[in-house]
């Protein structure tokens, strides 16, 4: 393992993280099993006091699980030097076969982790605990993926030494490399942009809309989960081109670095917020129909498309405005 | 209607020191109405007041007040419930010392974000039902303790309460100015005010403006109802 501040801060907050969702999980089985809201034995009471307790801790443990995502690629960017033959992230990321899966698996926990949080923010605007069993079982749901996070975080960090000789972006995100990577590249870059177009269209559209007259909440949410995955392809396939400038540098990481002004950090945090709160929209909408929540859910469900399409256009505008001013011309 | 189902409340449980200072309780206090909590010392009737207040969360038991269930509800909904649906009168009064007595009345609806002026007139008002609105810019310390009481009772008036709870409040007053508190309750209930006072004060209990006595010893209620 390498001593580097970021690593141990990663390290130590998934081992916190870890602990508390494992303590929560077992008070949310609790709950699913004996919550009785009608009843006022002492079990039911004292759940009652231990679940305001748990959600507030759980709140804040989340929103670490979603920094913590952007640590972790900045935490690879920045040690890349310590590693032979490594210009970014990549090469941090391919040093042992723990690297991308704990980026895949910090991925899935951001996204579960931010509905998680807007499933308990709706909650506690009801006085009932109208939402008590979705967002434990939410939480039960998570509580695997956020385990097997920190265990395989644990392996990738404990095997990381110094001098591995390992690959640079240049070769994975070739056209010669095998795997999804190449298959993305080799799509061909006018459908490709296409495609990015009218996905990010139509989603903003529905977003619009449900933000104007309150309909088609579960198009919203399909067409982000739709959305994000198309921009990573894209992001892949043609968008990094523009902002390297170079014909066949594919690397969604180097454009985190500063010779890029960073862009990248921005950009996965604006698609990844417009994705999680266009799916927050769909998760909030079985609720919709809770006494307490009447005119809650969609009074959030607005406030969500709203930040949604704010977000994916503010995303397509960074996109154009590097197309538009890069020096490299692709039709 | 405030209905009270099946309440205890145990201190300390699960430590040698623990304790059941209410056991079992069910209640039901019509709105509109006097109800005086009566019983010795220990019996339980501030424990009781502070629950219905939700001021306290009983260990087991519901407490419905408008067939709004108040004991589960999340922390954030009984601060407004306790702001606008209650007023309190403490026996010990909780003034806050080194402020004037009006500054005292105002503090509860500071939160409100009501005009100053507006509070303060309704404020100074408040203090004139007791005949303080000379002492008005009194710091607290140099009031007498019957002054301080009613300070305290234009404090829990300041919201406009529908349901006012007193704990004793007549515990510092004379008769003279206890007679003269009961005049001020009967307006008030007049005004379609709930009342529920907690005493051992004859005049309390035995004055015309109790609807209904309610007897306490050792956490249970002995005995409770209308009055003949
Ligand atoms: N926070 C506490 N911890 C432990 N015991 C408590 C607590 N509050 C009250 N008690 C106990 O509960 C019992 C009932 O108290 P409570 O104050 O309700 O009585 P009361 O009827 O108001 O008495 P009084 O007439 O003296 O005011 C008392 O024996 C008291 O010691
Ligand atoms: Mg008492």
């Amino acid at each position: 393992m390498i001593l580097n501040p970021g690593i141990l801060a990663l390290f130590i907050t998934s081992l916190l993280i870890s602990l508390m969702t494992i303590y929560a999980a077992c008070h949310g089985i609790q709950i699913l099993r004996r919550w009785d809201i009608a009843s006022g034995s002492e079990l039911q009471l004292i759940l009652e006091r231990r679940t305001y307790l748990i959600s507030t801790i759980v709140t804040y443990f989340l929103a670490f699980q979603l920094v913590s995502l952007f640590l972790f690629i900045q935490t690879a960017d920045s040690i890349c030097h310590l590693f032979v033959g490594a210009m970014c992230a990549v090469g941090t990321l391919t040093v042992n076969s723990f690297g991308y899966p704990t980026l895949l698996l910090k991925v899935l926990t951001f996204i579960i982790a931010g509905l998680w949080l807007i499933l308990n923010y709706a909650d506690n605007r009801g006085y009932d605990y109208p939402l008590i069993r979705a967002k434990y079982l939410l939480l039960l749901i998570l509580a695997p993926f956020v385990l097997a996070e920190t265990v395989v975080q644990c392996f990738y960090f404990f095997g990381l030494t110094p001098d591995i000789i390992t690959s640079c972006c240049g070769t994975l995100y070739s056209q010669s490399a095998r795997g999804i990577a190449s298959e993305i590249l080799a799509l061909p870059v006018i459908p490709a942009k296409i495609l990015f177009s009218v996905s990010m269209l139509a989603t903003c559209a529905a977003g619009m809309r449900l933000f104007l007259n309150g309909k088609g909440v579960y198009r919203l949410a399909a067409l982000s989960g739709i959305t994000f995955v198309v921009s990573i392809i894209s992001m892949i396939s043609f968008i990094s081109l523009y902002i390297y400038e170079m014909p066949s540098h594919h690397c969604p990481f180097c454009i985190v670095q500063k010779e890029y002004g960073y862009v990248g950090y921005p950009l996965y945090l604006l698609l990844l917020s417009g994705t999680v709160l266009g799916l927050g929209v769909g998760l909030l909408q079985p609720f919709r129909n809770k006494k307490s929540l009447e005119h809650i859910i969609p009074a959030i469900q607005q406030k969500c498309a709203g930040a949604a399409v704010v977000a994916f256009v503010l995303f397509t505008s960074i996109v154009s405005w590097q197309i538009l001013v890069s020096s490299l011309k692709m039709l | 209607m405030i209905s009270v189902r099946d309440v205890s409340k145990i201190f300390n449980a699960g430590h040698p020191n623990e304790f059941t200072a209410l056991h079992r309780v069910s209640l039901n206090l019509p709105l509109h109405e006097t109800t005086v909590l009566k019983g010795p010392s220990g019996s339980g009737k501030t424990t009781l007041l502070g629950l219905i207040g939700c001021m306290a969360r009983p260990t087991t038991g519901r407490i419905f007040v408008n067939e709004l269930e108040i004991t589960s509800l999340p922390e954030r909904f009984l601060t407004e419930i306790r702001r606008s649906t209650f007023g309190f009168i403490f026996q010990q009064v909780n003034l806050i010392k080194g402020i004037s007595a009006l500054e005292n009345v105002m503090i509860p609806a500071y939160p409100t974000g009501e005009k100053h002026s507006l509070l303060r007139a309704r404020a100074m008002e408040k203090l004139g039902m007791f005949n303080l609105d000379m002492r008005a810019a009194a710091r607290i310390e140099c009031l007498s303790g019957g002054e301080a009481q009613r300070v305290a009772i234009a404090r829990a008036l300041i919201n406009n309460p529908a349901i006012i709870i007193a704990d004793e409040p007549t515990a510092h007053l004379d008769s003279t100015l206890s007679r003269e508190f009961m005049g001020i309750i009967k307006e008030l209930k007049s005004e379609g005010v709930t009342i529920i006072l907690a005493s051992h004060d004859p005049i309390v209990y035995d004055s015309d403006v109790a609807d209904r006595v309610v007897e306490m010893r050792d956490g249970k209620v002995i005995k409770g109802g209308k009055r003949p």
